[in-house]
Order: C-alpha cells, then structure tokens, then sequence
C-alpha cells in the first residue's frame, strides 16, 4: 500500500476519534440511558386522541407514586414515629407531595369550597339516595318517612362520641351531607391487617426514568430508614413504587449486557483462534469493533437523545454482524499493497458494500417501526454496520505491516454432497409446507413483559407492602373519562359507575363520589320545587319529635329555602365545579384535569381479586398499561409484517432487475428457502410468533441474502471461505442472545440462528457439484 | 372509615403560634399538682353535651386513663364504645374491628392544648390562655380564656372547678349555645397499668 494512502487513512482515523470525543462531551450522560418500559412503545393509538394525551399524563403521574410502611417494635411508639417518619419523607429531595394514608387530604380552599356549596352540591345525590323505590309522584306518606329516616340518622349521628367534632355544622347541615360525603369517600381506605403501621403515600417530582433518578430516590430512602433506625431501634422501613421494579429490572439487564457481549466476543476469539493462524490479526479486528460500537452508540444518542437498556442489548448483534467487515477486508489486504487510496476503496467497498446494503437496509426497515425499542435498535446497529464497514477498510489501510491473513485448513472443506435432479420443485413445495406448518401451529405472543427479564425482589416486596395494607384481596383500576364540561365528565362517569352492581364489592373514587350527575340535579329541583316546602315541614315536626328545636338549624332552612326560589343554572353549577376541581389537594389531584379545551378525570376502582373485569362503555377508558401495550404490540406486528412483506419484494424485484432472471432467482430463493425452511423448525421447537421473531425473520432475511449475494456471484466452485467465517461468528453472536433471559432477545436470537444456519447449509449447497 | 371527628380540624385554620405572655403562676394548678397525685391514672367520667339544637343534653360516660410518658385515652364506655388517644403524635379513634383513625396534622396542636390541660401543665397553659381563679369556701374554679384568636374557633373558654385536690369538673364553652362538661365523681385512681392495657388504651 502506499505512503500517502496510510497516511490519509491514519488522519480520517484520527479525526474519527476526536470527533467522537467532542460528540461524547456534548451527550447528557445522566439521563442517556432509560430503563423505563414505558420509553419502548408510544401509548396505545386505539384510544380517542384525548383519552391517549390523558392517559400519558396519568401514567406518568403515577409512575411517580411511591408508598412507604413504617413498622415500629413497638406499637407505642407509632405516634411519636408518624411525625418524625412524615417530616423524613417529605424532607426527601426527589419528593413533592406527601399524605398519609388514613388522613384526610389537606384541607384547603376546595374544603372550603365544598362547605360554602354543600347543599347544592351535595343535596342532589342524597336525594337521589333517600328516594329510591319511592312512588312518583312521591306520597305524602313517602315524604314523612324519608323527613322520619332523617332526623333519626341525625339524633344517632349525634349519640357517638365522635359526633362532637362536627357537632358545631350540623345545625347548618342536619342532613348530614359533608359526613356523608366523607365516609363515602374513605371506602377506598385500606383494610386492617393487624400489624401496628404508619403508611405514607407520597409523589416524586419527576417520574424515575432515568438509572440516575431510580439510584437517588433508594439512597435517600436507605438514608431515611437509617435516620429512622437511629430514632426508633428496630423499626422496619419498607418501600414500593416503580423504582423498586425500574432498580431490579436495570440490576438484571446490566448484569445481561456484559455477559451477552463477552460471551460473544469469547465465542468470536475461539473461532479466530480455531480458524486463523494468526490470532494477532484479531487486534485490528477488536479495535474495529470497539470503534464502531462506541461510534455508533454515541451517534444514536445524539440523534434520539436516550436509549432504552433493552435496545443495547439487541444491539449487541452489531458486534457479530460487524466483525464479518473486518474479516472480509483482512483477508484481502494482500491483494490491496501497491493499490492507491481510491483504488483500494474501491477494491474493498464495491462487493462490500453490495452485501452491506442490503443488511443496512433491513436495519432502515425497522426506523419506520413504531417500536421505540426496535427504531433504537434499527438506529443502532444501520449506524454501527455503516461505522464498521468504513473503519474496516481504513484500519487496513492504516496499518504498517499487513501480512497475510492465513486461514486454517478447517475453512477449506469439500462436503462430500451433490445436487441432485429434483431439488429444486421439492424445496420450494418443503418450504411452502413449513411456512404453512408454522403459521397453522404457532400462537401470536403479544407481550411488552417479554422485552425485561422476569422479576422476582419487585413483585414480593409489593406482596409484601399489600399484605401489610390489608388489601391482598383487590386490586387499584384507573379509568379515564373525558368530557368538554366537568358536568358532562361527572355525567359520563355516573353512566360508567351505574354500570357497575352495587353488591359487586367494587368501590369507586371519582369526581362523580362528589358531584351529582345532571339526571340527579334535575330529580332534585323537581322535587323542590313540588314538595320542598312540605319535605321541610316534616322533617321539622320529626325533629321535634325526637327532642330537638327545629328552629335552631335556620342555617340549613335559609340554604333551603334559597334554593327553591332560585334554582342554580348549570352556568352556576359548571362554574362551582370548576373551581372544586381545580383546588383538589394531592392525592385527589387527577379527580378533574383540564387538557386544551376538554376535561378529563380519573376513577380509581377497588375491584376484588376475582371479580370479572369492569367493561368499557365507550366513553371511559382503563389505564392498563400491560394490556394497552400488548395490544399496541399486536397492532404494531401486523403492520410490521406488511412493511417486511412488501420490502420483500422490493428487493426481490431489484435483484431481478441487478442479476437478471436466473441468478437472481437464486438471490432470493436462498433467503426465501432459508426463511420457509426456518420456520418448519421453528413450528416443531417454538411454536410461537411475535413482533419480535418477525424482527428476527427480517435480519436472518438480510444476512441470508448477503450470503445469497456472494455465492451467486463468486465464480469459485466452493463458498468464499469469507461467508464460512461470517456465518460462524454471526451464528455464535446470535447464539448467545437466544440464550439471553429476555424473551424478546431469545426470540429475536433464535429466528436468526435458525434462519442464517439454514442459508449458510443453502449457500453451501449451491456451491456442490451437480450429479 | 371513621373519619367525622376529625372533621373540625381540617374546617379550622392551624392554631397559630403561642402568643408571648408573662408566666403566671396558678395556687390551682399547684394544688392540683401535688406530689400525692398519682403520675400514671385513672379517672372515671360523666360527660355532658349541651346543644341550642336539642331540647336535652346528651350524656356520654367512660374511663379516662393518663400516662405521662404516653399521653391521654378517653375510653367512652356509654352509649358505645369508643376510644380517644391524645398523645403528642397527635389524636387517634379506636373502635372495635376498625383500624385506628388518625386526625390529620392540622389537629395536634389543638390536641396538645388538652393534653397540656388534662396534665396541668401550668407552663405551658399559661402562655395559651389568660387564667383567672376563684376561690371560695365552697371550692375553687379555673377559667382558661384562649389567648390565641385560632383557639377561640374552637372554643370561648375552659372552666375547671373542684375541691381541694379533688378536680371535679372541666366545663368547655364553645358558644353559639354549645357546651361540653366532663363530670369526675370520684379522685383518680392509680393506674398500674399492664402492657396488654397499653397496648389496649394506646
């Protein structure tokens, strides 16, 4: 090789590396990679886009719950703890807001607000409560027993000890309304369990998506639960929330990187050393690779901004897939000595560069995937192979002594096999059989699950925190519900709750707990406005009855009697509402949200572990995310499918064009046959097919047809020695992702394993003599 | 969940800080705060709750228990069974097959008031309150004025009346026709208290 050219390629090298360095001091490597599952997919697009934007809003939100359970030694200390172990908590620097659970929100104005508003908010659904099954119109008789039932629920309300606190408001409110109201509202309460606690519930500032975030909320919480030890000996801290699953999930996904890539990389020396005589020549190799890697790690994240764990370890492939550049570009140095720089890039990237492609092009295909993790990896390893290609040539070029790369006799076999008549006609009819044979035995499997590795800490320590709750028995639903109103979304969300039996053991907390439906506010000035005044009279003659001066809760009949004359339009009503909703304290706060010009709020449903699940009725949506995902999933495969179908063909019909009729009937039918055959023996092993066996099905395709590619141009009897090479380290680097614990990389190593080993037996086969 | 009792907390504005006053010395509270007095006690008790709203007063009975180191357990025995603890934590309901209710925050500085009160902290009393004392042959009377605007929501004065050593009744004035006495028919009784009965009253 020449001075000049060396020198050219050790300059681009040089600048390489520098600009990388640059590009590496402008990456915020805090926030560089994600662990968040949710990061992988977008939301589910079945949704009406404003339930999509409001469903987003609230998985954030509650991604950032955490809970905490103190469990002193001893129980008497339990109040002196509570104080200490709430000012620790909300002390915590990633913590905004915090409540303890039995306590009642923080009173503020929207308390306020519902004691100044209390009987035309809250006189609607008590009447709708104390009427039911009554005649319509009501009798006489009817009312004198519900004025009856009143006063006596007052003069038993008044006969607890308890009563004393509110003893002051029920002269203004003898119906009991605000009492009511609240221990409607505590039926989401937790269950006893025995065990002496103090639990705390508190919000994040920002959700933890970051491993940077998800280590600081466990330090502060270990340095609580030692500050609380120090105060409490023997107290027990214990904490849940999606850092506790983020934490686990990141600690098994770190540990699976380093082993899949030195696996690989272990797998890749043997066969160097195994087929190379000279396993020197693996330095450049290595340096190769180091570089295109990192290269195109940091490119990726200059362009997405983060990348998701996961999406790192499917990209480990690039390291199997770029070390066959290295290897092709190595062992024709020899021939690249007197050649000048142009010349030998030339040489060298023409019969690359046209297998190159089409890998690189398999790995565009999946840019137009809406799977965020499959465009990160697509993004990745079209990068990564486009970085190895050009530092493969350049290193070679680069370097001072090139020798002679000598392979090992191994690599030169002749199978003692030959082609024979029918061949063809009964491939093609066995590979249409196997295709059929997989589509008939294999089940679609739609599981975002499948892209972690299965946890085992995060789901007993929750098992744990509930069983302390006492609420081992349900399970937390949240839906969402839409509205251009708050009276239209507290309509909608009485629609969605009547729905649902009252004997069911369900309990609901929603806007609609506190506000009336307009069907319940129109029943009630009806009645005002028929027998208010003789409902009044009465429940004054029954209050008497028992002992009271009815004359005393003029506060109550000024109320009244003001609603009777002047009803509150729904502009009144709406306006009331409004302002409730928009001074809920945390942990009401996502009761009523506005988003642009719609509202939205949530209801939590308490649904018994063996309950069916509460139906939809079109105008309230769940938040689940597993469930919306994997059908996002689903979605996603089919349309995934339509794009490989169709690239499929598109390169078959370029290869026809490229290689004209006969020989590029040969292109493609290898990968085709390899592909068909591949699922025969993916039918009888793993009978299974998902987004990311399709992902998988593609790159085999690609590294298929590049083998394709170079047995039907080389004029050689036998394979290049250079595919032989490929395949072997391509199939160990696949290998070791099929062995991988995350289902998704299994499968997505798998499908290629079985996919490139059968194009490889196709290749070679090719390559036999005729009978 | 029972959640009523705290109600008046979280209607009420947070107690403001304790106005500076002069340090008064109470010949009650001393009086009261003899070394007789046993330090871990029981008390039984008649309360009565007068109301403009009904035409009788209600009446509530029960065992009033106190520990210094623990706080206060009103155990209400009639008409049913329901405990108060009042420790420096803050308030807690105890009721049969319920867990216990715990008053939000807004509710311990109140809930210290009469702890201070029901331990005769005069300290700490007389910082809170404008004291006046009556004494006549007949017995003494205490009247704790609140200094504090945010106290006086909640109640107008606290009158404690009795003989001798003998506290025998705590009368609280809530106005608007509302009014609460604690009757104590006897002399507290010393409380050799058990740790099934902690773990019971507190």
């Amino acid at each position: 090789m020449k001075n000049h050219s060396r020198n050219i390629s050790r300059i681009l090298l040089i600048l390489y590396l520098g600009v990388m360095l640059v590009l590496c001091l402008s990456i915020d490597w805090k926030h560089a990679l994600s662990t968040n599952l949710f990061d992988l997919i977008d939301t589910d697009h079945h949704l009406p886009e404003e339930a999509r934007e409001a469903q987003s809003i609230l998985q954030k939100s509650l991604s950032k719950e955490i809970s905490l359970i103190a469990i002193p030694s001893d129980p008497a200390q339990l109040p002196a703890l509570k104080s200490v172990f709430l000012q620790g908590v909300r002390n915590l620097k990633p913590v905004a807001e915090v409540t303890c659970i039995g306590d009642m929100p923080t009173p503020g104005s929207w308390m306020a607000d519902l004691f100044e508003h209390k009987h035309l908010l809250l006189l609607p659904d008590w009447w709708q409560g104390v009427s039911e099954g009554a005649s319509s119109p009501i009798s006489d008789e009817e009312l004198r027993g519900i004025a009856d039932e009143a006063a006596a629920s007052l003069d038993a309300f008044l006969q607890t000890p308890e009563s004393t606190a509110y003893e002051a408001h029920v002269d203004g409110d003898p119906l009991l309304l605000i009492p009511s109201l609240l221990s409607g509202l505590s039926g989401t309460s937790p269950n006893p369990s025995g065990v002496p606690r103090i639990e705390i519930s508190a919000q994040l500032k920002e959700a933890p998506a970051s491993s940077e975030s998800v280590q600081t909320i466990l330090r502060d919480i270990d340095t609580l639960r030692a500050t609380l030890i120090e105060a409490y000996p023997g107290v027990e801290l214990l904490d849940n929330g999606y850092h506790r699953y983020a934490s686990e999930s990141e600690s098994l996904i770190r540990a699976e990187i380093p082993r899949l890539n030195l696996l690989t990389a272990a797998l890749t020396l043997v066969i160097a050393f195994v087929f190379l005589r000279k396993p020197l020549i693996l330095l450049p190799i290595l340096s190769v690779l180091v570089m295109s890697a990192g290269g195109a790690f940091v490119i990726t994240l200059l362009i997405l901004g983060q990348i998701h764990v996961i999406s790192l370890v499917i990209g480990s492939i690039l390291v199997g897939i770029a070390v066959d550049y290295s290897f092709h570009i190595l062992l024709k140095r020899e021939e690249l000595q007197t050649l000048s720089f142009s010349e030998t890039l030339f040489r060298i990237l023409v019969p690359l560069l046209a297998s190159c492609l089409s890998t690189v092009f398999g790995f565009l295909v999946l840019l137009t995937n809406p799977v965020t993790a499959i465009q990160q990896v697509g993004w990745l390893v079209g990068i990564g192979l486009i970085l190895a290609l050009s530092l493969s040539a350049l290193t070679a070029m680069a370097m001072d002594r090139p020798g002679k790369i000598q392979l090992s006799r191994l690599l030169s076999f002749h199978p003692p096999l030959k082609h024979f008549r029918w061949d063809v006609p009964i491939a093609c009819i066995l590979g249409l059989a196997c295709g059929v044979l997989y589509f008939h035995r294999s089940i679609e499997k739609d599981d975002i699950q499948d892209l972690q590795i299965p946890l085992t800490k995060a789901p007993i320590n929750e098992q744990r925190m509930r069983s302390l709750s006492g609420d081992l028995t349900t399970r937390n639903h949240h839906w969402i519900t839409i509205g251009s109103s708050i009276s239209e979304l507290v309509d909608r969300q009485h629609a969605h709750l009547t729905k649902i039996p009252p004997d069911s053991g369900i309990h609901a907390l929603s806007l609609a707990s506190i506000l009336p439906s307009q069907d319940a506010v129109d029943r009630f000035d009806t009645f005002l406005q028929s027998d208010g005044q003789t409902f009044i009279q009465h429940f004054a003659s029954a209050l008497d009855h028992r002992g009271y001066d009815p004359e005393a809760f003029e506060a109550f009949l000024t109320a009244w009697k003001a609603l009777e004359s002047q009803p509150a339009s729904d502009e009144t009503r709406e306006g009331i509402y409004r302002k409730l909703a928009a001074a809920l304290p945390y942990p009401l706060t996502h009761l009523a949200n506005q988003s642009g010009d719609h509202f939205w709020g949530m209801t939590l449903l308490q649904i018994p572990e063996d309950h069916a699940p509460v139906e939809s009725d079109g105008s309230s949506f769940e938040l689940a995310p597993l469930r919306t995902f994997n059908q996002a999933l689903a979605s996603y495969r089919k349309q995934v499918t339509f794009s490989v179908l169709s690239a499929a063909v598109l390169v078959t019909l370029a290869c026809f064009v490229v290689f004209g009729f006969k020989a590029g009937t040969r292109v493609t039918g290898i990968p085709f046959l390899a592909v068909t055959f591949s699922l025969g023996i993916l039918a009888i092993i793993h009978p299974v097919h998902s987004l990311f066996h399709l992902v998988g099905a593609l790159l085999g395709a690609c590294i298929a047809l590049d083998y394709a590619v170079f047995v039907v141009q080389s004029k050689d009897r036998h394979p290049p020695v250079s595919i032989r090479i490929s395949a072997l380290t391509t199939l160990a680097s696949f290998s070791v992702l099929a062995t991988s614990r995350i289902a998704a990389v299994s499968d997505l190593g798998l499908t290629v394993v079985t996919i490139v080993a059968v194009g490889w037996l196709l290749a070679e086969y090719h390559k036999l003599e005729s009978e | 969940m029972n959640i009523v009792f705290i109600l008046s907390a979280l209607i009420a504005s947070t107690v403001a800080e304790p106005v500076d006053s002069t340090l008064a010395s109470s010949q009650i509270l001393n009086l009261l705060n003899t070394e007789s007095r046993p330090q871990s006690m029981m008390i039984p008790f008649e309360e009565i709750r007068i109301h403009r709203i009904r035409k009788e007063p209600l009446r509530f009975a029960g065992i009033m228990r106190i520990n210094p180191a623990l706080g206060i357990s009103v155990a209400y025995s009639e008409p049913e069974e329901t405990t108060f603890i009042l420790t420096s934590g803050g308030l807690r309901i105890r009721q049969e097959g319920k867990p216990d209710q715990t008053a939000p925050e807004e509710a311990g500085k109140l809930v210290q008031v009469f702890l201070d009160l029901l331990t005769l902290n005069a300290s700490i009393l007389s910082e809170q309150f404008t004291l006046e004392e009556t004494m006549e042959p007949s017995g003494w009377t205490l009247t704790l004025v609140p200094s504090d605007p945010a106290l006086l929501r909640h109640f107008e004065s606290i009158r404690i009346q009795g003989e001798h050593d003998w506290l025998k009744f705590i009368t609280i004035e809530h106005g608007k026709g509302r009014r609460k006495q604690m009757v104590f028919r006897s002399m507290p009784l010393e409380w050799d208290a058990t740790p099934e009965e902690i773990e019971s009253f507190f």
